[in-house]
């Protein structure tokens, strides 16, 4: 029982732990992660590059707690992914290797390598965005947004307040309905999508009622009197600062290399050769530390804290 | 400093969009530009968007305005979050077809890109968003534009409005993996892909369609209504005469 206790602390105290630096790092860098990595992915097309950059994306997603739902978009993007790889060959009938025809369709080696390292850049874009919803919370991303525009984002927020507090009020007014006999969890799926729509009439008036309160309410405190002013949760801090530093310069080394055809396999008309140059053995390395960023921090990090505990 | 409707007009965005435009001709004209799908189609999303924005980030608006959006929003956008129970109905498309029709034009952008938006905070975001808000905010134009027909007010028109709108929104959906990821890019590709989603999009125009047919008059009535009480009427005249 105590030793139950005792592992249910430590994995509480672990969760508390658990932020990543990379997590508490300031919105800006992680942003500016996200969009490298992302054009990354779609800029070089070769095999290697995409392996190696699809490993490193499964190790951050590890590190950072989305394990079950990597499976989950693995899975809902099966349909996504089969339709690249299909529909590539199938109306792409460029290349040099035919290994099949039917119907004066021709279905190259080419198109279909094509079509599977295409599949593969889909892939690693999807799985980077699963970090990106845990890594880059909606407050991070409001706080991005709201220099820009604060009109616009205090009206995503309003939004983003109302959707939990409606969801509660849409589960009493079915149970209000419930108590009166009519359950909009029965029936045929028309009678429980009508139901739900009726239901969500009644959620409509009542809450425009509620609203008119909070927008007086927001008036009565001076709202549009004058500048808005917001209050900055994340600060630049220098740590940022040296992030930032060798992450930009790095990541436009890569693109500028990308821009020479470096990382760039050749697959039309024939299928080039699978090697790469020296340069583009640099330029793999180069773009590898940069899906890395995260755990490059986290190494870091244990390693100081391991240097300085003995 | 001064405040940012203060600095730029609220029509400014449309000069700007339309810039970027002819700058995005000179490229595909003279630097291959049509080579960059992927880059050109956000440019123009962005473009495309921006005035919208534009305008009502920068005219006055009272509190009362904007949380009435935002209620509106969130309906929509529970329309996606709080349905996993019933998967047939996701009724998004016309809460916002509905603000459109009441609202106007760029009520009904803000409120279907908001609740792209919003609804993806809570499911996940991915490439899908830009287009997602792209195509809901297009719906609430469109509909607000016709609002002054009166065919538009006509059950079986909307039926068959709400129809045309699931294909129109599942083509655009489809595009952003298709410009990205299918070499070459040509109609035999958007055939392909707008048959593989045939059934989603049939799924989605026939929820709208039913929806706007049996309860457009009621939520009409309840969204005016409101309009009226909360005093929205003099914006509403004042939208009409500014924009589109």
């Amino acid at each position: 029982m105590d030793q139950q206790m005792a592992k249910q602390r430590s994995r509480a105290t672990g969760a508390v732990r658990s932020r990543l630096v990379f997590e508490q790092l300031n919105p800006w860098v992680t942003f500016s992660y996200y969009v490298v990595t992302i054009a990354c992915s779609m800029v070089f097309l070769h095999p290697i590059f995409l392996l190696v950059e699809l490993l490193i994306v499964v190790g951050v997603n590890y590190v950072a707690r989305v394990r079950k739902q990597m499976v989950m978009v693995l899975e809902g993007s099966i349909f996504m992914v089969a339709f690249i790889m299909v529909l590539n060959p199938l109306i792409n009938n460029r290349g040099a290797h035919v290994i099949w025809t039917f119907g004066g369709t021709l279905i190259t080696v080419e198109a279909i390598f094509y079509g599977f390292m295409m599949a593969l850049s889909l892939v690693i874009v999807l799985l980077t965005f699963l970090s990106y919803n845990k890594v880059l919370t909606s407050q991070k991303f409001m706080y991005l947004f709201s220099r820009i525009s604060p009109k616009l984002t205090l009206l995503t927020m309003i939004t983003l307040r109302f959707v939990p507090l409606f969801i509660r009020r849409l589960k009493n007014i079915s149970q209000a309905q419930t108590v009166r006999g009519i359950n909009v969890n029965r029936g045929s799926s028309r009678q429980r999508s009508i139901g739900v729509v009726k239901m969500m009439e009644v959620l409509l008036v009542r809450s425009f009622t509620d609203a008119l309160q909070t927008a007086d309410s927001m008036n009565a405190r001076g709202y549009g009197s004058g500048q808005r002013s917001s209050y900055q949760r994340y600060r630049f801090k220098q740590r940022d600062l040296l992030c930032l530093g060798w992450f930009i310069p790095l990541s436009g080394l890569c693109f500028y290399a990308a821009s020479q055809g470096i990382g760039r396999m050749v697959v039309y008309p024939a299928l080039g050769s699978l090697g790469l140059s020296l340069t583009g053995w640099l330029v793999l390395l180069g773009v590898a530390v940069l899906f890395s960023f995260p755990l490059i921090l986290e190494a870091w990090e244990w390693l100081w804290w391991n240097l300085l505990k003995s | 400093m001064k405040s940012l409707s203060q600095t730029f007009k609220p029509s400014m965005g449309y000069a700007i969009s339309i810039g970027v435009f002819v700058l995005c001709l000179v490229w595909i004209t003279f630097f291959n530009g049509d080579q960059h799908y992927l880059i050109l189609s956000f440019i123009c999303l962005a473009a495309s968007m921006l005035p919208f924005y534009w305008h009502f980030e920068t005219r006055e608006s009272e509190a009362r305005e904007i949380v009435f959006l935002a209620v509106l929003a969130t309906v929509a956008a529970l329309g996606r979050v709080a349905m996993a129970a019933v998967p047939d109905v996701k009724p998004t498309s016309f809460v916002i077809v509905m603000t459109g029709l009441t609202l106007g034009p760029e009520a009904g952008f803000i409120v279907g890109s908001t609740s792209a938006v919003v609804s993806n905070l809570f499911l996940g975001q991915g490439p899908w968003t830009p287009w997602q808000m792209f195509a809901w905010g297009a719906m609430g134009i469109s509909a607000g534009l016709i609002r002054n027909f009166k065919i538009a007010h006509n059950r079986y028109f909307l039926a068959i409005l709400g129809l045309v709108y699931g294909f129109l929104f599942g083509w655009i959906m489809d595009l952003w993996y298709v410009m990205v990821y299918v070499q070459p890019l040509n109609i035999k590709t958007f055939i392909a892909a707008y048959l593989a989603s045939f059934y989603f999009d049939l799924a989605h125009g026939v929820t709208t369609a039913i929806l706007l047919y049996l309860f457009y008059q009621s939520w009409y009535r309840i969204i005016t209504r409101f309009k009226y009480k909360y005093g929205l009427a003099g914006v509403q005249d004042e939208i009409n005469q500014q924009s589109f």
